[in-house]
């Protein structure tokens, strides 16, 4: 095998390696050496191969990082069509949400320009929004192209068209305008420097341009569900609470429950979609009604409760006793301010019971159990016009131990817009509608629970209202119902009992519900004042003084004679002031 | 007894002061950055990534220098056997594996749990490469020689595919596929291949129903499903580009705060680098990783045998391979398909494989003088 190295193997001032293995004295045979020279060749080939990718990235990072101002812009309005059959949005009162306005861009054929100087003070003189340094560094340099200004008006488009300068050119570029700044921002979303839609609304118009021109667009508007009346109102008290408590944000939705026509949706903090929102931040971009997944806690329990009516595995008046703690398996489900006694079904909800929810829980089979979250839409994706959509997190396992402790709703994170959904279902005679912000068919709904078990917990939550957490919604004229949720933050390191999340899923008004709303504070902090941070101390007045403000605008009337009805589901709730 | 240990002293100590330290320098500290983000992904906390990934880093540098100092010959001898073992591994998965989301990709030891489809990367590797040290180069090329490296690569990619984990397959097979083309296979295999590609997959999409059709399309174009992932690589490069030239600084991305990327952690870390420490950041970071496989390159030319030559240039290629794929795809310029970034990502099966590759490009490194019989 081995025989002398062939002369043609060390070439002069050839392969390094090579020559070392000659000097060395090491002999390669003829075949081996041919093969060692392939792959010695196919390496370098893949060198090369290698670093012209790596320019590719970095390239390509350096254009997301820099690219957006760069010489990249030169190559706008390339889909021009897009940005003119981009239709406005109008309110469901025909209230203009989103519109463009005419502006147009400048630029230069730096080339051209004579005296630097007198053109610069020429288009200042018109322009008082030129960034002088830059146009003059721009002016001076050689380049065929350079943007001096965005978004001139059309009387500066006239002033400078007077200057006639053969140097200077214009482009017509209309820029997409949000009349009401941050107040739809998450549910209109924003478009980019293109007109290309990034996020909300905006995002789903450019997806769908087909479909929309045939059903739902109105004289070349787009109406969405959203009254902008209702969203002023809510978005005002829900910044209120967040300011009063310290708290680091909020969402609320509100919802037709005969329809699924949402009428406002607000997420706090958000954004000025007129105002380069992609620099925002992703505080103010992310949407916590519909993107953030939460472990809602005790609003679960009206879930629970529906199940187990539903399927008759507990009649309204059964009892369980609650006096004390179960253990499944290593874990122990205790209630902090337990009754100590026996409860029904209603009960184990008015006093948000653990220990008698998961009873509720384990009393059916695991395949029922997961069978009715699914029924109830709580283990998919939500559907909803926009983007911001995202999957429950779920439990790995489906053992007792997950199935108790979802059962009051640790250990399953939803989105707010699904417990709104599902809530809403719960109390309208038991029909799930599918949730929207274009109003252009007939509602999508489908019976998930009886009548009878609907009435059942509109009952039950009615009694949360008048002798449970939410006691201080009570003296609303408007007859609220609904559950509160008081649930400790998953950090880090476990749960955060310094850190809560309350909510409040209900509805009004209660003897027959027509609008549903979830309201959510993140981490509300203890105020002079106010008793404590569960849920009934802040977001149950926060969402009876939203319902103060939108019910009269909704059409609702105040209703003073309504009381819960008394029956056997309440036949134990005694009176506790 | 000293002058009778100290010859062997000696070998292991000759071994360590001939490793190349540079390279061990690189790979502590691109994981040690990976350290300092998993830090800044859980808003300031040691807890639960970063203080992990760092004891995984100490072991695996350990772990790492042993495979480095080991003799040569072991490997060789022992490419085959690593092969089975991952191949039993993967085959143990099909039947013991963990179910995690619809997906048995997990194997459960006891002490720890692991995927197979990561070490398997390495048993093909050792296993072709040792094929191709005894394989005489005129038989390279022709078809009965081919036949066993084609079935080495393809039995464990089907496993794979079957978990079902499609990129990581694909990946595994591509990684596969390079080896055979540094080996020194004929181009005209290649371009065979190639031209077969086009009519079989025709004859596949017509062959596929509706619904399979829309996921392929959904797979090639994110934006057919802009609601699932296309979503996150529109927040990928949105968080990328907010980061401009600098930078938002250390802990200052405001995407740790929030829950917006599924996969923060693992597969989206370089985006929260990018953000964080902007262009210049990660120009950076890339040369680093180009460094460490130049020096692969470096180590694979030098190597005298063409085991330590086809084990350092296909570890090298592998590497640069899922770190590829991974930036390009959180810079949206490839489709998501869930691949961690070498030595920054969290997960101790990807950071123990890797950290065993390169235990054995710097084996290759510290042998590059050794011969090796081929017969």
């Amino acid at each position: 095998m081995r025989g002398e190295v062939m002369p043609s193997l060390i070439r002069p001032g050839g392969d390094l390696v090579e020559a070392t293995n000659a000097q060395l004295g090491i002999r390669l045979g003829d075949l081996e050496g041919h093969a060692v020279d392939i792959t010695r060749r196919r390496i370098w080939l893949a060198v090369w191969v290698f670093t012209l990718i790596f320019t590719l990235l970095g390239a390509r990072l350096a254009h997301l990082t820099v690219g957006g101002d760069g010489p990249m812009t030169v190559k706008r309005n390339t889909q021009p069509q897009v940005a003119q059959e981009r239709p406005y949005i109008v309110d469901r009162n025909g209230v203009l949400l989103a519109t463009q306005i005419s502006a147009y861009n400048l630029g230069a054929d730096a080339r051209k320009v004579e005296d630097v100087e007198e053109m610069v003070a020429a288009l200042a003189a018109i322009l008082p929004g030129l960034n002088r340094q830059k146009a003059t560094r721009f002016l001076s340099s050689n380049r065929r192209y350079v943007e001096l200004m965005k978004g001139l008006t059309p009387q500066q488009y006239k002033a400078v068209l007077t200057l006639g300068n053969p140097a200077l050119k214009m482009e017509k570029a209309d820029r997409r305008f949000y009349p009401h700044g941050s107040l739809a921002s998450h549910m209109l979303g924003f478009v980019g420097s293109d007109m290309q839609g990034l996020a909300g609304l905006e995002f789903f118009l450019d997806r769908s341009l087909e479909p929309l021109s045939q059903e739902s667009l109105r004289d070349g508007r787009l109406p969405v569900t959203l009254d902008i009346r209702v969203q002023h109102s809510v978005r005002a008290e829900l910044a209120k609470s967040i300011k009063k408590f310290s708290a680091t944000g909020g969402s609320a939705i509100v919802m037709d429950v005969e329809n699924g026509n949402i009428l406002s949706m607000v997420s706090l903090p958000d954004f000025d979609p007129n105002l380069k929102p992609w620099n925002a931040g992703h505080q103010r971009l992310f949407n916590k009604a519909t993107l953030g997944t939460y472990e809602l806690g005790s609003v679960f329990k009206i879930f629970t409760a529906s199940m187990v009516l539903e399927t008759g595995a507990a009649a309204p008046e059964d009892t369980f006793q609650t006096s004390l703690p179960i253990s499944i398996g290593r874990h122990e489900i205790t209630d902090p301010h337990g009754e100590k006694r026996p409860l029904t079904v209603g009960e184990i909800v008015v006093h948000s019971s653990n220990i008698g929810s998961a009873q509720l829980a384990l009393s059916v089979t695991p395949e029922v159990h997961w069978g009715f979250l699914e029924r109830l839409g709580l283990i998919d994706k939500p559907e909803l016009e926009i983007p911001e959509l995202t999957n429950p997190q779920l439990p790995r396992q489906w053992g007792e131990v997950e199935r108790a402790t979802s059962s009051y709703g640790y250990g399953i994170s939803i989105s707010p817009l699904q417990a709104l959904v599902a809530g809403a279902a719960m109390v309208n005679g038991g029909v799930m509608y599918r949730p929207r912000l274009i109003n252009d068919d007939l509602p999508l709904g489908v019976r998930v629970i009886s009548e009878e078990t609907s009435t059942h917990m509109r009952q039950i939550m009615r009694a949360v209202v008048t002798h449970g957490t939410a006691k201080n919604a009570r003296n609303s004229k408007f007859m609220i119902l609904g559950k509160t949720g008081t649930a400790r933050m998953a950090g880090p390191g476990g749960y955060d009992s310094s850190r809560l999340m309350t909510s409040f899923l209900g509805a009004f008004p209660a003897h027959s519900p027509r609008y549903a709303f979830i309201v959510i504070l993140h981490e509300p902090q203890k105020i002079d004042g106010v008793y404590g941070t569960g849920a009934g101390w802040n977001v149950v007045p926060l969402s009876t003084d939203i319902v103060e403000r939108i019910a009269p605008l909704l059409g609702v009337m105040p209703h003073p004679a309504y009381k819960p009805a008394d029956n056997i589901i309440l036949h134990k709730v005694r009176e506790v002031l | 007894m000293s002058q009778l240990l100290s010859p062997r002293l000696n070998l292991f100590q000759g071994r360590l002061a001939s490793l190349n330290w540079l390279l061990v320098i690189l790979i502590a500290s691109i994981s040690l950055i990976g350290v300092m983000m998993l830090y800044s992904v859980a808003d300031g906390s040691f807890e639960p990534w970063s203080i992990r990934h760092l004891t995984r880093l100490i072991i695996g540098l350990a772990f790492m220098i042993t495979v480095a100092i080991i003799d040569i010959k072991i490997w060789l001898r022992m490419a085959y056997f690593v092969y089975v073992i991952g191949l039993l591994a993967l085959l143990s998965v099909e039947f013991f594996g963990d179910q995690l989301m619809g997906a048995k990709r997990w194997l459960d030891l006891g002490v720890v749990t692991i995927q197979p489809s990561e070490p398997m990367r390495i048993g093909l590797l050792l296993a072709l490469a040792r094929y191709y040290h005894y394989l005489p180069s005129e038989n390279i090329s022709r078809p009965q020689w081919l036949a066993l490296p084609i079935l080495m690569i393809i039995v464990p990619a089907y496993l794979i595919f079957k978990q079902p984990d499609l990129g990581t397959s694909v990946l595994f097979a591509l990684t596969g596929i390079t080896i055979l083309f540094l080996a020194g296979l004929n181009w005209r295999y290649f371009f065979a291949g190639g031209l077969a590609l086009i009519p079989a997959g025709w004859i596949t999409w017509t062959m596929l129903l509706e619904y399979q059709k829309k996921r392929v399309l959904t797979f090639l174009d994110p934006n057919t499903d802009p609601l699932g992932a296309g979503y996150h690589i529109l927040q990928s490069k949105i968080a990328i580009g907010s980061g401009g030239l600098t930078g938002k600084g250390f802990m200052q991305g405001t995407q740790s705060q929030l829950n917006f990327l599924p996969e923060k952690h693992t597969d989206f870390i370089f985006t929260m680098y990018a953000e964080e420490l902007g262009l210049y950041g990660a120009l950076i970071l890339l040369g680093m990783y180009m460094l460490i496989l130049l020096m692969g390159y470096i180590i694979a030319t030098q190597a005298r045998s063409a085991f330590a030559r086809i084990l350092a240039m296909s570890i090298s290629v592998s590497f640069f391979i899922y770190m590829f794929v991974n930036v390009a795809m959180v810079v949206g310029l490839l489709p998501v398909v869930g691949v961690p970034l070498p030595l920054m990502s969290y997960g101790g099966t990807s950071m123990m494989t890797i950290l065993f590759g390169m235990g054995l490009i710097l084996n290759a490194q510290v042998n590059r003088y050794t011969e090796l019989s081929v017969k």
